[in-house]
């Protein structure tokens, strides 16, 4: 059968449209049935989610002083697959590298397509070396971009800044309390490779720009804390203590000025350093504070009108029987008004107050200074102290308690109770975080002066004002406290040592001084504390040991602060009138 | 009744869609061709963008770099230890050395801005 041209054109017609129509179906089905999988097959091969690190944000002291900052660094991988002369590539790398040639010749010449060649190359040597690589027409070796926390003060502060651990987490200090300011965001962006590895822009997917960390500013003064640490530095090798702790507050505003503690350790060096070093005891160790806390029985006392500035408490010439033991004094006192009991730091003058009081109020009144919660300073791991309420209290706590045994604070709690005698009698709660900023120097976040209550009345803080002052003097306990043209304010501390199985350490002490200057308007309130001094014991005392500490630094500070000596006003005064009469 | 005629029959060639076509080939090809070239032009681009991000990555991780090494040369551990080694030293200003200025005062009599003058050497 012989077909005309018109049927042959017809079957064949037929036959191409069956099978375009064949191939059209696949098509569709390739495309639209099983677009999900192969697409997610393709993504697989070709696109990736490429993270954009965002930068932590710095840590800067009130001043705007760098205190931690990030170091761009590089760990640099071979792909041996790329690498046409191992020789040759590490000649060139190793002064870069800081390696031995043969040690990376060897390392060169393998087959794997990632081997880790270093960790940590700071990133101008890598790029550095990269020039170098390809003047030479070399490849092989690739980067992976990341940081390196940097403190450029060293062991300075580093128990207020913390550090980070491997994965760039904070774990102490500001890093860890601020970790949600400083750590920003990372970004992403999903980008397609060609078959070497390298992105096609076009391609580019979806992306967010990652956030930045912001900026910490904190209410550290470096040349103060600098001042502190030298002091703290110099007290150290000359006491040898187990631990010793200084604070310098802004009793007005409670801005922590200065912190140090012995011993410190170096954050750019944590595997070196131990644990114990490590912890921030202003405000994770808790102490009997001794004699600092006569400021509440004699506070309290006052500010209720149990007591007058006239009355007069008999101090039993030194020995005062109660609850069946025997309450000494240094020495033997008569009759003393609170003022007196407070220069000369009589423990019987205070439990009398104390026993005046009763025990709910004199409770009321160590809670009101800040004793046994935490003072909410911005720093992780703060203790409560320990203050046991009056149910939980035998006979002998009201009189123990009112000089500072029986109880447990923190150093800076302390500090902070001594500011609210400073500041007229109002307790300021504690502020090491000044202001949060982002990277164009805008304030988010300011960290406002903050009055947690009045503990005393003014009229109280000036009478306790009086007081501590003359400690500061011949007549009371802390002379070595005074620095020249001021007039400083303060209480020592000294306090036996708490043995853990039980009882007191015998000639084992924990000293301290708590003081403020000027005392007619205080511009600092700090503390001195040294634990187990290598001294004779019958010079282990806060007047002898902590308070000088505290004078030197005073001393320094009120140079730096550029306080107006009052003796040398005075003198100044006098001059000058002296001058305006000669004609 | 049908004429014999010597030309044998055939299709009479259409000018006019053989020009539409060819026209349409052109114009398809030519935005073809285009469309390649803009492409190849959107990749080099691209190239651009990548190697100019890479240069600013570069740039900002060298900023962050030397920012670090100033302030580690210049902290104050880096300052103590060089008046330690004697590289310099620190000449505390006496104080017989330090003037203290009053500040400038708005003469009340004339308005005149007096500038800052040491009492003690004027007197």
């Amino acid at each position: 059968m012989r077909w005309n041209a018109r049927t042959r054109i017809t079957i064949a017609g037929a036959a191409l449209g069956i099978v375009f129509t064949a191939f059209s179906a696949r098509l569709v089905h390739l495309s639209v049935a099983r677009h999900d999988e192969f697409a997610g097959l393709a993504a697989q091969k070709n696109s990736i989610r490429q993270t954009i690190h965002a930068r932590r944000g710095l840590i800067v002291d009130r001043n705007g002083e760098l205190l931690a900052e990030n170091a761009p660094i590089r760990t640099v991988v071979a792909d041996g697959s790329h690498i046409e002369n191992p020789r040759r590539l590490a000649e060139v790398a190793a002064p870069y590298l800081e390696m031995d040639v043969d040690e990376l010749t060897e390392k060169f010449s393998t087959e794997r397509k990632y081997l880790v060649i270093r960790h940590g190359l700071p990133a101008g040597q890598a790029i550095e070396m990269q020039k170098a690589l390809q003047a030479d027409g070399l490849r092989g070796l690739y980067y992976e971009h990341d940081f390196r926390r940097v403190h450029p003060n060293g062991s300075m502060l580093a128990h207020v800044l913390g550090f980070l651990d491997y994965t760039r987490e904070g774990v102490q200090g500001v890093e860890l309390s601020m970790q949600e300011f400083l750590r920003g965001e990372d970004g992403f962006r999903h980008i397609e490779r060609d078959r070497t590895g390298c992105e096609l822009v076009v391609y580019r997917g979806q992306e967010r720009a990652p956030r930045d960390g912001m900026n910490v500013h904190l209410t550290i003064d470096m040349h103060l804390q600098a001042i502190v640490e030298e002091e703290l530095d110099a007290a150290v090798a000359d006491l040898k203590p187990n631990t010793a702790i200084a604070i310098l507050m802004d009793p007005k505003t409670g801005d922590i000025l200065a912190m140090a503690n012995r011993p410190a350790f170096h954050p750019d060096t944590i595997a070196d350093a131990d644990p114990d070093q490590m912890k921030n005891r202003a405000i994770t160790d808790m102490v009997e504070p001794g004699s600092i806390f006569k400021i509440v029985p004699i506070g309290g006392a006052l500010n209720e009108g149990i007591v007058t500035t006239e009355t007069r408490i008999h101090c039993e010439g030194g020995s005062f029987a109660y609850g069946g033991k025997i309450l000494r004094d240094h020495h033997g006192y008569g009759l003393m008004t609170p003022h007196e009991i407070m220069v000369k730091s009589s423990n019987i003058g205070c439990a009398k107050l104390a026993l005046k009081m009763g025990d709910n109020l004199f409770y009321e009144y160590v809670k009101r200074f800040g004793f046994g919660e935490r003072t909410g300073v911005e720093l992780p791991g703060e203790i409560s102290g320990m203050v046991n309420p009056p149910a939980r209290w035998d006979k002998l706590t009201i009189t123990r308690m009112p000089m500072g045994h029986a109880v447990a604070v923190t150093p800076l709690q302390m500090v902070m109770a001594m500011g609210a005698v400073a500041n007229g009698g109002k307790l300021m709660a504690p502020h090491i975080v000044k202001a949060i900023s982002d990277g164009e120097g805008n304030v988010l976040r300011e960290f406002p002066p903050t009055v947690v209550r009045e503990v005393v009345n003014p009229e109280t803080a000036s009478l306790l004002n009086e007081a501590l002052a003359e400690v500061v003097s011949p007549r009371g306990t802390a002379i070595l406290a005074k620095v020249d043209g001021f007039r400083v304010a303060g209480k020592t501390g000294t306090a036996q040592k708490v043995d853990p199985k039980g009882g007191y350490t015998p000639e084992k002490y924990v000293v301290s001084f708590v003081g403020y200057m000027p005392a007619e308007d205080p511009a600092f309130v700090g503390i001195v504390m040294i634990d187990d001094a290598t001294i004779a014991s019958n010079l282990n005392y806060g007047g002898l040991v902590a308070a000088p500490i505290f004078s030197r630094i005073a001393d320094r500070a009120a140079r730096y602060l550029d306080l107006q000596p009052v003796m040398r006003a005075e003198a100044v005064a006098h001059a000058s009138n002296t001058r305006s009469t000669t004609p | 009744m049908n004429i014999p005629t010597s030309r044998k029959p055939s299709n009479r060639l259409q000018i006019s869609k053989v020009l539409v076509t060819l026209i349409t080939l052109i114009i398809v090809g030519v935005a073809a061709v285009f469309y390649v070239s803009l492409k190849i032009e959107q990749h080099a681009l691209g190239e651009h963008v990548r190697e100019s991000e890479r240069l600013v990555r570069e740039l900002r991780s060298q900023n962050q770099d030397l920012t670090s090494r100033i302030a580690s040369l210049s902290s104050r551990v880096a300052l103590r230890s060089r008046i330690d080694s004697g590289f310099i030293a620190l000449i505390p200003v006496q104080n017989t050395a330090i003037a203290r200025l009053t500040p400038p005062v708005l003469a009340t009599a004339d308005g005149v801005l007096r500038t800052a003058a040491n009492q003690s050497v004027i007197q």
